[in-house]
């Protein structure tokens, strides 16, 4: 305990030290009260979105490079380079101090896995390993948590397709804690989009409770209405509260809501782009059925101007879900929601400029954690019921939010321009939707455009404007893009165009090892694997908090010797290149 | 019974100085930690009446605190935007200044929100883990993780340094 005070005065001294610059008001409270008196708005009435704060940010940085005649890749490079001095390396092999080896936590974290989920050895051996070391407390002595390893395994669906592997095991992540004192495993999950494939095995292996849990999330209510009931009876005979289940997801999706991103018409593309005819011919060179894919997947074409690459990516829905809307088990409506939603990709593919040959392909896919994260809370200012017989007018309601961004535009104001660019250049319309009943699987939804936060999105230089319509012309209309539902969107989200791209966190990464190692190194690198994860760090929707982890490892499978690099900047600092990140310079 | 004023008069006298430096640290900027303190005050003077003592005032600042500095935050991105300024105005990088303390001070600031906060809280608000884990919407056993690995993260970082 004397360590944990003496600790607690460094901090006291740190913080008073670091905000001493902030100056006491004498007359605070007298300024408060006139205020209050006044009924003066806060300073901050209106929040802007992210998207819009990015996007700001963007254009700003965009204006400003102009001005010193840079180039807006150049402030992303710069502000990347600038981040990259704040990262720190770990030497993998160097982790003497945990008190087992790195081979012993991976053995435990692979029994445990093993045990709990019926994971095949082979299906292990080809997912890639992340393990990490945390050290017991301050000075190893401070705190009662005990030093404590943790074990990723991770299929690389969502780190980095290299087209020479075929097999990726299944999408999502496998995550062990493990007591590096007592060897116990404290926590072992599996977070996956994709779970009741398997969960068959899982019920067999014993882990009951896991399957029970998942049987309360959304993604249930997406499976053949026979899987329901089969799972709805066994659990039942079984003696799990099945109805005290269904009353959770009711309260659950009562509160969730749902964002929609748009993107303009004029990015979408079709075959006539020989590009985007290459990029689906390299999905199915891969074995995806592209003639059912197809119809639920839209390509869009990423401005070179904003990525400094030629991109195509295809978002896409799951083959199963569209196999399933197929079948007719899940009604259009819902599918258009409640599957997107709950089940979306990206293959994002390079091009060599001005040819079809493809040089980079990124997959990317959400393994949401519905648990672990906060449902937002939609605000309900206007509420519309739409159940499967109103497409056309759940149609009508968008047609009429592109009208409202033409009354904006007529006004003065680009709104498409806020959100577009910097949110994979989607416009967030700002609109929620509430489940409110779902008496019959989730036919029906309410949802909202929220206007009053068009309001938010005024203050748009004129400048921005201009780049909009030079980039996209001045007459688009919208798509519906994207929908969010109370889940996670950051989570190995494909970088935004302006971020850090997993081909320059790579190269980054083999860099800065080589900056640390010397020269010599270099030419060991080449026999070792390189994975790169972009990982998010907290559970605040709002937040931009993705950063780029590279692995350099001699062998992924027993990666016990090889590199670890972060960014020490957490707040999407790997990459993203906002203006915070070059006005930073000044606040450390 | 105090009034309304002298109940703020009294929670400025006792709070204004800590809160000030825990928003500067979250906020990374003086001045606007300046404003977000102005605004805690604000909101609290606002909803005195409602403020039921079930937690200490010191507490329910700090709440409102963060939350203020969340918004703020984001704030800050759009003055800077909005002000269109040049790379070269920007501020340039802040003296060196009491050496040790302050570049711990920088670490912090540095770590992720969530544990940059618990650190906030717990060691320099003296906030008990559960008092701590109440205004970070937590459990008090998560809070106590997140104290571990920010210790973990200031460790490396100013040893590093």
């Amino acid at each position: 305990m004397k360590t944990e005070e003496k600790f607690r005065q460094c901090v006291h001294g740190a913080v008073d030290a670091y905000g001493a610059a902030a100056r006491e008001n004498p007359a605070l409270a007298q300024r408060v009260i006139a205020r209050a008196n006044r009924k003066e708005q806060p300073i901050m009435k209106k929040k802007l979105s992210t998207a819009a704060i990015l996007l700001i940010a963007l254009l700003l940085a965009g204006i400003t490079a102009t001005a010193i005649g840079l180039t807006v890749r150049d402030i992303w490079n710069r502000s990347f380079q600038q981040m990259n001095t704040t990262g720190w390396i770990h030497t993998i092999s160097d982790e003497t101090q945990a008190e087992i080896p790195v081979e012993e936590a991976i053995a435990i974290a692979r029994e445990a896995i093993i045990s709990k989920y019926g994971t095949p050895e082979a299906e292990l051996d080809a997912m890639g390993v992340y393990p990490g070391y945390f050290a017991r407390g301050w000075d190893g002595e401070v705190y009662e948590d005990p030093s404590e390893w943790e074990v990723f395994f991770s299929s690389r669906t969502d780190v980095d397709l290299d087209l020479d592997h075929d097999d990726y095991g299944p999408t999502g992540e496998y995550r062990v804690y493990i007591n590096a004192e007592t060897k116990e495993v404290t926590y072992c999950h599996w977070y996956t989009n994709d779970f009741w494939s398997r969960a068959q095995v899982i019920w067999d292996c014993g882990s009951r409770d896991e399957v029970y849990w998942w049987y309360g999330q959304p993604g249930f209510y997406g499976l053949p209405e026979e899987t329901q009931a089969y799972w709805a009876k066994v659990l039942e005979e079984a003696g799990y509260s099945v109805v005290e289940e269904d009353e959770k997801l009711h309260q659950m999706l009562l509160s969730a809501s749902i964002r929609i991103h748009f993107q303009p018409l004029s990015a979408i593309a079709d075959d006539s782009n020989p590009q985007v005819a290459a990029a689906w011919a390299e999905m199915e060179r891969m074995g995806y059925d592209t003639g059912v894919l197809r119809r639920y997947a839209y390509v869009a074409t990423i401005p070179v101007e904003l990525t400094g690459a030629h991109c195509v990516c295809i978002h896409y829905s799951y083959e199963k879900d569209a196999d399933m809307k197929d079948k007719g088990y899940i009604d259009p409506c819902s599918a258009n929601l409640f599957s997107w939603a709950t089940n979306f990709g990206t293959y994002m593919f390079t091009f060599d400029p001005g040819t079809t040959n493809i040089i980079a392909v990124t997959h990317v896919t959400r393994a949401e954690d519905i648990r672990q994260e906060p449902v937002t809370e939609g605000r309900l200012l206007d509420r519309n019921v739409w159940g499967p017989e109103e497409l056309a007018a759940f149609d009508a309601a968008f047609q009429r939010l592109d009208r409202g961004v033409k009354r904006m535009r007529a006004a003065g104001v680009d709104p498409e321009v806020m959100h577009t660019i910097m949110n994979d250049y989607m416009y967030d319309l700002g609109c929620h939707a509430i489940y409110q009943d779902a008496p019959e699987g989730l036919d029906t939804t309410s949802w909202f455009a929220e206007e009053s936060e068009w309001d938010a999105l005024v203050s748009v230089p004129a400048m921005s404007y201009d780049e909009f319509t030079a980039l996209y012309g001045s007459d688009d209309r919208f798509w519906p893009m994207e929908v969010l539902c109370g889940l996670d969107p950051r989570s190995y989200r494909m970088p935004n165009p302006g971020e850090t791209t997993l081909e320059e966190a790579r190269q980054l990464g083999l860099e800065a090892v080589i900056a640390q190692e010397g020269e010599a190194i270099r030419a060991r690198l080449a026999d070792y694997e390189v994975f790169v994860r972009r990982v998010s760090l907290t559970s605040n929707p709002d937040a931009v908090d993705c950063r780029w982890e590279v692995y350099i490892v001699r062998d992924h499978r027993h990666p016990t010797e090889g590199f670890r690099v972060h960014w020490g900047e957490w707040e999407d600092r790997t990459g993203s290149p906002f203006v915070q990140d070059i006005n930073d310079k000044g606040n450390g | 019974m105090e009034s309304p004023e002298q109940t703020l008069t009294r929670l400025v006298a006792a709070h204004q100085r800590p809160l000030l430096r825990l928003c500067c640290v979250v906020l990374r900027d003086a001045a606007l930690a300046e404003d977000a303190v102005q605004e805690t005050f604000l909101k609290a003077y606002r909803s005195l009446s409602g403020f039921r003592q079930e937690a200490s005032e010191k507490t329910w600042l700090t709440a409102i605190a963060l939350n203020v500095c969340r918004d703020m935050r984001k704030s800050a991105w759009w003055r800077h935007a909005t002000q269109s300024l040049p790379l070269d105005t920007l501020p340039l990088p802040a003296p060196e200044r009491d050496g040790d303390a302050f570049a711990l001070g920088q670490a912090i600031a540095r770590l992720p929100g969530k544990y940059r906060d618990a650190v906030l809280l717990y060691y320099y608000q003296d906030m008990t883990l559960t008092e701590a884990a109440k205004v970070l919407n937590t459990s008090p056993a998560t809070l106590s993780k997140r104290l571990a690995r920010a210790r973990d993260m200031l460790h490396r970082e100013v040893t590093q340094a």
